[in-house]
């Protein structure tokens, strides 16, 4: 009786936690922002605006210039996003309606001539055209996670 | 020695180089194979899946079709090693079931196209069948006039009339046998064919000329029946039935195909063609049907038999009808030789010329039925009865056999009543 009141009290006063969630996207959304610069993926319904990218990469906001946004959610359940001349792979955690970001990887100066994510687990793998890949972590590039 | 060993390694090592170099471009290439964008895999994928859809829906040949399918099996096996990725980006769709679905459209379009191509060859075929028709038809029209012609030319000279004559009544009924064929043939084959499929095939043909045109050559068989019977004033009776007949026979068939053919060969213009080929028709009736009847009337009345006047089939019947009722009613009150006469010649033209030769035609003219023919038989016998002269043989032999009784009677009742003598004599 004790131990079944006991059981009962847990389950109501502790959060429920259901764990080996694989939350990998297999392919990734290529979205293009509106002129207010929001995008909204119609597989998943995830809506975001762009902006806050957009001026960490290029400190511009006057107007929107990313062109497509390249999104896709690794099986830790983290978002990777980039674009078309971004020189970083925004990893974002999502938490009470906001993406806070995780890390910043920084891939090149150049910026991302042809960026691509693919699902490949564990990994998030970033392809820029056919020239190079990255495997990417939340933590940063494979083996130069810092 | 040194020399050769120096050789030897050199060779190793080149070979090493090679292998590596070799090994390198593989691993290069095969990482250049991986570094694939998935999302552009599957916007490749959808985008050659809806034109492969695309090129099901426009493919007008059992050719393209089965170009369309072998695209569509190279598809498969481009994409097929992809099969996890496509699963997940197509759900709920499945590759697999994309790729059913495409073949499946591509089967259907292919099996129609078969069909078409088939009742394209079918329509080819038949057109050419009609264009010979037409020649055969022109032959026998030329040979018949000629006949007919020379049939002028020698008249007077007996001898050879008599042959000429035959030749003629059967290059008649050569002819008509000959277009009872057209019309059957006709009807057999484009009763069968799929409007649907022919139309834009016969369409295009039509607009070409009149060659190997079904309706023109409805058409022409009717003017030319129409030219002829005005061009042949000799035509006998049987004949004249046998036309009529005919006409009647593509009559039908026009009621049943007409609209079929008019949409196959004038689909553009089908009013017009309708009322060309049904103007046609109705004038070779019209002609074929007044020459026929006056025939009909004449015979009759070349053995003195006053039918009266009648312009169809059913006019025949109720004349024919008329005219052995009154007989019969005459005959009820008094029969007599003339009477019998009357209906010996009657009986006669009845029996061996309209049962014999005209009964089918007549039926296939729907001028008269069996059962027509049947009451009319029934009335003819019924005269037949009472003008039949009497008979008196039977009261003579009656007559006779009662005085033979007679005289038996007598002969006996006379030995039983004389004495007998031989027991005195005795």
């Amino acid at each position: 009786m004790t131990a079944g009141l006991l059981l009962f009290v847990t389950a109501c006063s502790s959060s429920l936690v259901i764990k080996k969630v694989n939350f990998a996207q297999p392919l990734e959304s290529v979205l293009t922002p509106n002129n207010n610069g929001m995008v909204k993926d119609v597989r998943d319904g995830l809506k975001f605006n762009v902006m806050p990218l957009q001026y960490a990469e290029t400190k511009d906001t006057s107007s929107v210039t990313t062109q497509d946004v390249h999104l896709i959610r690794g099986h830790e359940g983290y978002y990777y996003v980039t674009a078309k001349g971004y020189k970083d792979v925004f990893v974002m955690a999502p938490s009470d309606g906001t993406l806070k970001l995780k890390k910043k990887i920084h891939i090149n100066d150049q910026g991302l001539q042809n960026p691509a994510f693919n699902q490949r687990a564990p990994y998030i793998q970033l392809l820029n055209g056919s020239s190079a890949s990255y495997d990417l972590t939340k933590d940063g590039i494979k083996g130069k996670e810092k | 020695m040194d020399i050769r060993i120096y050789n030897k390694t050199k060779r190793i090592a080149a070979l090493l180089l090679f292998l590596m170099v070799g090994a390198s471009l593989t691993l290069q290439a095969q990482a250049q194979q991986t570094q694939q964008s998935d999302y552009q895999i599957v916007q490749s994928f959808k985008k050659t899946y809806d034109n492969l859809n695309q090129q099901i829906d426009q493919a007008t040949s059992v050719d393209q079709i089965n170009s369309v399918i072998t695209d569509i099996n190279n598809f498969d096996t481009k994409y097929s090693s992809h099969k996890q990725l496509l699963d997940n980006a197509l759900y709920p769709k499945t590759y697999d079931q994309e790729i059913q679905n495409l073949k499946q459209r591509a089967s259907t379009t292919a099996s129609r196209l078969k069909v078409l191509q088939s009742q394209s060859q079918k329509l080819a075929e038949l057109n050419q069948e009609v264009a010979n028709y037409s020649q055969q038809l022109q032959a026998l029209n030329s040979k018949t006039d000629s006949l007919g012609n020379l049939m002028h030319r020698m008249s007077g000279r007996n001898a050879h009339m008599s042959r000429l004559i035959a030749e003629y009544r059967k290059s008649i009924k050569e002819r008509n046998n000959f277009i009872s064929s057209v019309i059957d043939s006709l009807f057999i084959t484009y009763k069968n064919l799929k409007l649907s499929s022919v139309k834009s095939e016969a369409g295009k043909k039509s607009q070409i000329g009149a060659n190997g045109n079904a309706l023109k050559l409805i058409e022409n068989i009717a003017n030319n029946n129409t030219n002829f019977i005005d061009s042949h004033p000799t035509l006998t009776t049987a004949e004249y039935l046998k036309m009529d007949a005919v006409q009647k026979q593509f009559s039908d068939m026009w009621n049943k195909l007409g609209d079929k053919l008019v949409k196959i060969f004038a689909p553009n213009n089908q009013t017009k063609a309708r009322n060309d080929v049904e103007q046609a028709l109705n004038k070779w009736q019209s002609k074929v049907s007044n020459y026929t009847w006056k025939a009909v009337a004449a015979t009759f009345k070349e053995q003195n038999i006053d039918l009266g006047s009648f312009k169809n089939g059913s006019g025949f019947y109720s004349s024919l009808k008329n005219y052995l009722d009154n007989a019969i009613k005459r005959s009820r009150q008094h029969a007599d030789d003339q009477e019998y006469n009357k209906f010996q010649t009657f009986s006669s033209l009845w029996n061996d010329t309209v049962k014999t030769q005209w009964a089918d035609n007549l039926v296939k003219a729907n001028a008269m039925t069996y059962q027509d023919i049947a009451t009319i038989d029934q009335k003819v016998s019924t005269w037949g009865q009472l003008t039949q002269p009497k008979s008196y043989a039977m009261f003579i032999y009656l007559g006779i056999a009662i005085i033979i009784i007679i005289i038996l009677a007598f002969m006996l009742y006379r030995a039983k009543s004389t004495p007998d003598t031989s027991d005195d004599k005795g």
